[in-house]
C-alpha cells in the first residue's frame, strides 16, 4: 500500500518536472517563431514600396534563381586551398570590347575568380589576383565585376539556408534563398578580373596568384562601435610599436582613420604610409595565401 | 503554546525550488536555440527601397552594400591612385559610388553616382591616405519597377575634383 503510493507520488513528481522543461520551452519557442516570422524575416522587404520592384519583394524572395545560367565554380575550374580557404579560377577569355570607357576597343583578358566567405562581412580580394606568363610577364587587374555572393549558411526554422545575391547583367539584384549543401560553413563571392592586354602577351599559358582576402569596412562601419575597426587597428599599431595614435573620422559621406599622435621625427605621410597599407589591414583583419593556380588560353 | 506544523510548507518548498530552477533553466535553454539560428545577414533593417533610397545617404538609411564594379582609378591616365567602386544594397535596391584615396598624401576627391534615366548624386571632398567618400544612392529600379542601371565615376586629385563626373569619362565603369 505504502509502496504504490510511494510510485504513485514519484510519478506524478516526474510529471510536474517534465512538465516544468518542456512548457516554458514550448511557449518561449512558439513566441519566439511567431516574433520571428511577423517581425524578423520581412525586415529588409518591409521598406519596399507599393510601386517599384515590390512586386517581388514585399512578401517574400524568389526561391530560384532568376538569371539560371552556367553555375561557377564548375569542373573546369582550377582550385586552391590555403590557411581553410578555397579558391577556384577558370573561364579564361581574351576578348575586344568597350566595356571600359578606360580603354576603348580594348584587348582584355578575363578570369572568373569564386573564393570563400568566412563570415558576412564585406570580404574582397583587393588588389586582385596578378597574372605571370612563362616570359615573367606581369599582368594587374584593372577592374573587377561581381557575379554573385553566396552567404554563410544560417539557421531558418531548422533549415541551413543561403541567401544568394545574383549580380549578373541583367539580375534585378533581389537575393533569393537555397538549401546549404550539407556540413556548409562558408559562403563563396565570384568575380570576373579585367586585365589589359598588350598585343605582345602570350597567354598561352600563365600562372594566377592572390595574395590575401580582407574584410573590408562597409560605409559607415570603421566608426560603428560594434565592429571594433579602429579598436583592433590601434592595438595592432601599438604591438609594432609604431607610436601612431589614430581615431576614426566619419560622416558627410566620408569614412577614414585620421592620425592623432606620432614619434617626433615621423611625418605624417610616414604614419600614413603605414596606417593606409593594405599589408596592414590584411595583417589585423585578412587571411594570407597565396592562392597559386595555373591557367592559359589559346 | 503548540509549535506549529510547517511540515506541508517545507514539502512545498522543497517541491517548488526545483520546478523554478528547471523551468529557468529550460526558458535559458530556448533563448540559446534561438541565438543559435537566425536570419539573413543581408537583411539588416533599412528605411528605404528603391525609388524611395534616391538621395539618400546610404549609412544614415541602414543600406549594406558589396561591391558590384570597380576600377583601379590609377590605370586611367587622369587621376591619381584611388578606387572607384559602384557599390550596391540588396535590402535597399539601390547604388551608389565609393570613392578612395590610395596614394601618398592629403588629396581632394570626387565620386558620382549615375542612374540611366539621366539624374546623378555627388560626393566632393578630400582626404588623407585609405580615406574614402560616397554619394547618396540612386535607385536601382525605375517608376514602373524596371531595371535602372546605375554607373560610377571617380577621381583623387591635386585641385578640387568638378562634379558630376562625366559619364562618359574614363573615370567610370560600366552601366549595371
Amino acid at each position: 500500500m505504502y509502496m504504490h503510493k510511494k510510485s504513485s507520488r514519484n510519478t506524478k513528481r516526474i510529471a510536474i518536472n517534465i512538465a516544468a522543461i518542456i512548457l516554458p520551452l514550448m511557449i518561449v519557442l512558439i513566441i519566439g517563431a511567431v516574433a520571428k516570422s511577423f517581425v524578423i524575416s520581412p525586415v529588409a522587404w518591409a521598406a519596399a514600396p507599393a510601386n517599384g520592384n515590390a512586386s517581388n519583394s514585399s512578401t517574400n524572395a524568389p526561391k530560384t534563381s532568376p538569371t539560371p545560367t552556367q553555375t561557377i565554380p564548375d569542373d573546369s575550374f582550377a582550385s586552391s586551398t590555403v590557411n581553410g580557404i578555397t579558391i577556384y579560377a577558370g573561364n579564361f577569355k581574351v576578348a575586344q570590347s568597350n566595356k571600359w570607357p578606360t580603354f576603348p576597343n580594348g584587348t582584355f583578358l578575363t578570369t572568373d575568380v569564386c573564393f570563400d566567405l568566412p563570415d558576412n562581412r564585406d570580404w574582397e580580394d583587393y588588389p586582385g589576383p596578378t597574372i605571370v606568363n612563362g616570359k615573367q610577364q606581369i599582368l594587374r587587374p584593372f577592374a573587377m565585376e561581381a557575379i554573385e555572393v553566396r552567404w554563410p549558411p544560417v539557421m531558418v526554422n531548422g533549415k541551413a539556408m543561403q541567401e544568394i545575391l545574383d549580380l549578373r547583367a541583367g539580375a534585378s539584384g533581389t537575393p533569393y534563398e537555397r538549401e546549404a549543401a550539407p556540413g556548409q560553413i562558408m559562403g563563396q563571392r565570384c568575380e570576373t578580373w579585367y586585365y589589359n592586354l598588350p598585343s605582345d602577351y602570350d597567354t598561352s599559358h600563365f600562372t594566377l596568384s592572390m595574395a590575401s582576402i580582407a574584410p573590408h569596412p562597409r560605409e559607415g562601419e570603421l566608426c560603428s562601435d560594434s565592429s571594433q575597426y579602429a579598436q583592433k587597428m590601434q592595438e595592432a599599431l601599438d604591438k609594432k610599436g609604431t607610436g601612431i595614435k589614430i581615431r576614426s573620422k566619419c560622416g558627410q559621406g566620408s569614412d577614414g582613420f585620421e592620425v592623432i599622435g606620432k614619434p617626433n621625427g615621423m611625418t605624417d605621410q610616414q604614419a600614413y604610409a603605414i596606417l593606409a597599407n593594405p599589408d596592414f589591414l590584411v595583417d589585423v583583419f585578412g587571411i594570407r595565401g597565396p592562392w597559386v593556380l595555373e591557367g592559359g588560353v589559346k | 503554546m503548540t509549535i506549529p506544523n510547517h511540515s506541508n510548507e517545507v514539502n512545498m518548498l522543497n517541491w517548488i525550488r526545483p520546478i523554478t530552477t528547471k523551468v529557468s533553466y529550460a526558458i535559458l535553454l530556448a533563448i540559446l536555440m534561438f541565438s543559435l539560428t537566425g536570419s539573413f545577414p543581408a537583411r539588416v533593417l533599412a528605411s528605404c527601397y528603391g525609388k524611395t533610397c534616391d538621395g539618400r545617404d546610404p549609412v544614415a538609411s541602414g543600406c549594406s552594400g558589396v561591391t558590384k564594379l570597380s576600377l583601379d582609378l590609377s590605370t586611367t591616365g587622369a587621376s591619381y591612385p584611388g578606387l572607384d567602386e559602384l557599390r550596391y544594397a540588396s535590402n535597399c535596391n539601390a547604388a551608389w559610388t565609393r570613392v578612395t584615396n590610395q596614394g601618398c598624401c592629403w588629396w581632394y576627391m570626387g565620386a558620382t553616382a549615375w542612374s540611366y534615366e539621366n539624374y546623378s548624386y555627388s560626393y566632393q571632398g578630400g582626404g588623407s591616405p585609405g580615406q574614402s567618400g560616397y554619394t547618396p544612392m540612386v535607385s536601382h529600379v525605375t517608376e514602373t519597377g524596371a531595371n535602372n542601371p546605375a554607373k560610377s565615376g571617380a577621381k583623387v586629385w591635386g585641385n578640387p575634383v568638378s562634379v558630376p563626373i562625366s559619364k562618359s569619362s574614363g573615370l567610370c565603369t560600366g552601366w549595371w
